[in-house]
């Protein structure tokens, strides 16, 4: 884990923005692909170049990534150049035939989306009838193929109380629960965002079950977005945190060629395209990633403002706060923050 | 926030107070955490830690750190 200050370890691919589900918590609003989305050949140039860079992990996303016909041509050139592969999908249309191309990839883990214990709480977020059935069955499949593989449940008001039923089903699975808040960007609309209260308690729920459970009955973390500097609660994500970490060791490249910190910023913070400029040229131009490159504790905003972990911090998720509040550095969604007004 | 407060956050999700409890950081691991904390922020710009959004944790990130703090 040494490395220089800004280098982009980890590359994020929106392979395509087309999308099988339609799901009402989507940040990219996917479904339709976009406009001159890029070749296969376009990709692995990006790829060969994030090399040069020193990246150590790809993760392939979406839309939905498997939609892609040259997914494997893709993961082939990822994986040749030593590179770690994560995928992001919601599941349906992992067969017998992906799994066993899958098998070759030897990917880091792949993770499929489930947000919620009862079938039609799942149908209803994702919008596609079956779609439970369907996700239950391949991940048991890609368990039996032995494939690393996470479940992803993006919290929001209507699942949230799901989440111990959810406990029970993937208790002595071996498999990786990832619980993370679902933003209000693209698709998601703010009336279904989690209370304070509502966070709080998921964050609860989250440290209680990592202390009453061990790491092979049930590893259960949350995402970033769950929390920062909480003076009550044992930690809830894997990883101390550490700011945002768009333009410092993450790099985000939409279908499109176009080039953000991280793909869950909103267009505004587009820098550059990987057809016009090499990625070397735009990771290095001046003023990439600013908001983070040259922070200031004077850009914290909202309850962020005067916080002592504020330089460190840099006010959480940009994409969180700007999604939630419309003001960057200023993630309301804190455990500290939270705990100081309680 | 008081503890009471937790609790009752807690029993929202189902969580019996004593589960809620377990969930509670103790004074002994504030401490080992404020050291590691405290050596990564001097080494700050040497170590980094992948925040996990976009990509998705595998076991293997089930490490040392996770259950430390």
């Amino acid at each position: 884990m040494l490395s220089k200050k800004y280098e982009p370890r980890i590359g994020l691919y929106e392979l395509t923005l087309r999308c099988n589900m339609n799901c009402i918590h989507c940040g990219s609003s996917a479904g339709q692909k976009r406009i001159n989305e890029l070749t296969t050949e376009e990709w692995n140039n990006v790829t060969k170049q994030l090399a040069d860079l020193n990246c150590k992990e790809i993760t392939l996303l979406g839309g939905e990534p498997f939609l892609r016909k040259d997914w494997y041509e893709i993961s082939t050139e990822i994986k040749d150049r030593g590179i770690k592969i994560t995928y992001m999908s919601n599941g349906l249309l992992i067969n017998e035939n992906t799994i066993e191309k899958l098998r070759k990839i030897e990917p880091k883990v792949i993770s499929i989306s489930i947000d919620g214990a009862k079938k039609e709480t799942h149908d209803r977020i994702r919008q596609v009838k079956g779609s439970y059935d369907k996700c239950i069955e391949v991940i048991s499949d890609l368990k039996k193929a032995g494939i690393s593989t996470t479940v992803v449940t993006s919290v929001n008001k209507l699942n949230l109380q799901e989440l111990p039923e959810l406990n029970s089903m993937l208790l002595n699975k071996g498999i990786v629960w990832q619980l993370q808040i679902a933003i209000p960007l693209g698709r998601f609309k703010k009336e279904l965002l989690l209370s304070k209260e509502e966070f709080y308690a998921a964050a609860i729920f989250i440290a209680s079950t990592r202390k009453k459970y061990s790491i092979k009955e049930l590893p259960i973390i949350g995402s970033h977005c769950f929390g920062y500097y909480s003076k009550k609660l044992r930690n809830v994500m894997v990883f101390p945190w550490n700011g945002c970490q768009a333009g410092i060791s993450t790099i985000g490249i939409q279908s499109n060629g176009e080039v953000k910190g991280c793909l869950s910023l909103p267009p505004e913070f587009i820098e550059g395209n990987i057809r016009d400029n090499s990625i070397s040229e735009i990771w290095q131009k001046p003023g990439f990633c600013s908001y983070n490159r040259d922070f200031k504790k004077s850009d914290l905003n909202n309850n962020c403002i005067d916080c002592k972990y504020g330089k460190k911090c840099r006010g959480g998720c940009l994409g969180v706060s700007i999604g939630i509040t419309g003001k960057s550095n200023g993630d309301t969604y804190c455990l500290k923050s939270i705990e100081g007004a309680m | 926030m008081k503890e009471n407060k937790i609790y009752e956050l807690g029993k929202t999700l189902g969580i019996s107070e004593t589960d809620a409890k377990a969930a509670l950081l103790k004074n002994r691991n504030k401490i080992i955490a404020g050291i590691v904390i405290g050596i990564a922020t001097i080494m700050m710009g040497k170590i980094w830690f992948e925040p996990l959004h976009y990509t998705a944790a595998s076991i293997g990130d089930f490490e040392f750190l996770t259950r430390f703090l």
